[in-house]
């Protein structure tokens, strides 16, 4: 197979054309239980990763903003209440169970006014250029194709003067972390899988792809590649987890 | 410098607070309604000892609180921590102006807020019933109740008691009308004496050679 026409799929090596439908499988199988799952695995730390992603993210009232691999609406949710009604939410979710989850969690919740759900491709966004005010991406990007070309997209996006919150996997600084963090992924986490969602093999994707996704200073270094500056990342939880800021200049 | 590692210990306090305070207002929906009315608003608390600063933004289901907001806020409330509790479970409704407490900006939105936590009646029967039943989380609801009512009239008498003692008993202390008025005299004495102050400089300023 011609390597430049593959693309990590976790530890396996699949056609380019292929990733996006076997991510999307992934996902449609765990979107179900997607929220009790992220609680158990991370011990409810997901929320303050996403709370501090929203600190960094500078959102105030009147604010457009564009959550994308948005899934259930964690980020949404807190967003619509900050941007008020004379802001503007949008929840993008490449996979139609994830934002359908999203969509009716947030129905549910009484989240009507200030948000709109797009099924869309973060490769190639279907929105106008510099027409928002922040975007985001918590636990998404590495489960993007093209990652450069994604980031690309959420430039031309951006206002000027807009920023992008990437929220993600990362490798933590310490190594006697990263040990534990290695059995914990590699062990607990299919296990659980199996245990709550009845699938293992989804979860053995997701630590997969947390190991193949690019450390710290290579994302920022694609971020600069793709036109933002004034890159920064800020490590959580050891670096288990990293936040990184870009400002559309 | 482009990379940090960032402790949460800010962000979890804020969490647990915004929880603790949602999930009491849960069982008071009137307060809720009202907080709502206040449509979108965003009060910013510098809390001088300790020094801390945080923001609330209002909204349908309670409160949002952030450790950052870059935009403009509706009103600032500055007071160290123990002086803002005492006044927000004040009930006097004037109370969150003086003594170490400044407000800037929308003063009539800070007095809103200071009215709903002085009003807030938590339902405490309801979560409590969940777990042991209606009728014996009402007889716990009934005697709390009356419990705290006499702890409050005995908390006044109490303090009603040792106020007229150490006022007109032991003499240790002076009526707040007598202060009152001594203070008062006291400004009246400041006025008199800066006023007698500025005739004096304008005579010796007419009966200097140089005129």
């Amino acid at each position: 197979m011609n390597k430049d026409s593959t693309t990590h799929f976790g530890y396996k090596e699949v056609p380019v054309d292929d990733k996006e439908r076997q991510v999307g499988e992934v996902f449609h199988s765990v979107a179900s239980k997607y929220d009790l799952m992220n609680d158990v695995m991370s011990m409810g730390i997901h929320r303050l990763w996403k709370r501090f992603t929203i600190q960094l993210s500078g959102a105030r009232r009147g604010h457009r903003i564009l959550d994308i691999a948005g899934g259930t609406g964690d980020l949404a949710m807190q967003f619509s209440r900050i941007v008020g009604p004379k802001g503007e939410v949008i929840l993008a979710d490449i996979n139609a169970s994830m934002l359908e989850m999203g969509r009716d969690k947030l129905t549910d919740k009484g989240y009507l006014n200030n948000i709109d759900f797009v099924q869309a491709n973060a490769e190639a966004l279907p929105f106008e250029d510099n027409s928002f005010d922040v975007i985001t991406i918590a636990f998404g990007l590495r489960n993007v194709t093209d990652k450069d070309k994604a980031l690309r997209s959420m430039c031309r996006c951006l206002k000027p003067g807009g920023r992008l919150l990437v929220l993600e996997f990362s490798k933590p600084r310490n190594p006697v972390l990263n040990k534990i963090y290695d059995t914990y992924s590699f062990s607990l986490l299919p296990a659980m899988g199996k245990l709550i969602a009845n699938d293992s093999e989804s979860y053995k994707y997701l630590a997969e792809s947390i190991r193949m996704h690019p450390d710290q200073e290579t994302l920022r270094d694609m971020m600069q590649n793709a036109g933002f500056e004034r890159c920064t990342y800020h490590n959580l939880t050891g670096g288990i987890v990293a936040v990184h800021r870009g400002i559309k200049v | 410098m482009t990379a940090s590692q960032h402790w949460l210990g800010p962000t979890v306090t804020l969490a647990a607070l915004e929880k603790l305070v949602n999930t009491a207002l849960q069982y008071d929906p009137a307060s809720v309604q009202r907080i709502a009315a206040l449509d979108s608003k965003i009060i910013s608390f510098k809390i001088t000892r300790p020094s801390l600063q945080f923001y609330i933004l209002t909204h349908d289901s309670g409160f949002t609180f952030l450790n950052e907001y870059e935009g403009e806020w509706d009103a600032e409330v500055s007071s160290p921590a123990s002086e803002l509790l005492k006044k927000l479970a004040s009930a006097n409704e004037d109370s969150m102006i003086g003594g170490n407490t400044q407000v800037q900006g929308d003063n009539q939105l800070v007095q809103q807020l200071q009215a709903i936590a002085q009003d807030l009646d938590i339902d405490w029967e309801e979560p409590l019933s969940h777990y042991i039943g209606d009728i014996a989380a009402h007889g716990i609801g009934r005697h709390s109740r009356r419990a705290g009512r006499w702890l409050a009239q005995a908390g006044k008498t109490l303090l009603r008691d040792t106020e007229e003692y150490l006022h007109y008993e032991a003499k240790l202390t002076v009526p707040d009308f007598y202060v009152d008025d001594f203070i008062s005299d006291v400004d009246q004495i400041r006025l008199d004496v800066d006023r007698l102050e500025a005739r004096i400089a304008r005579l010796e300023k007419k009966t200097s050679p140089s005129q």
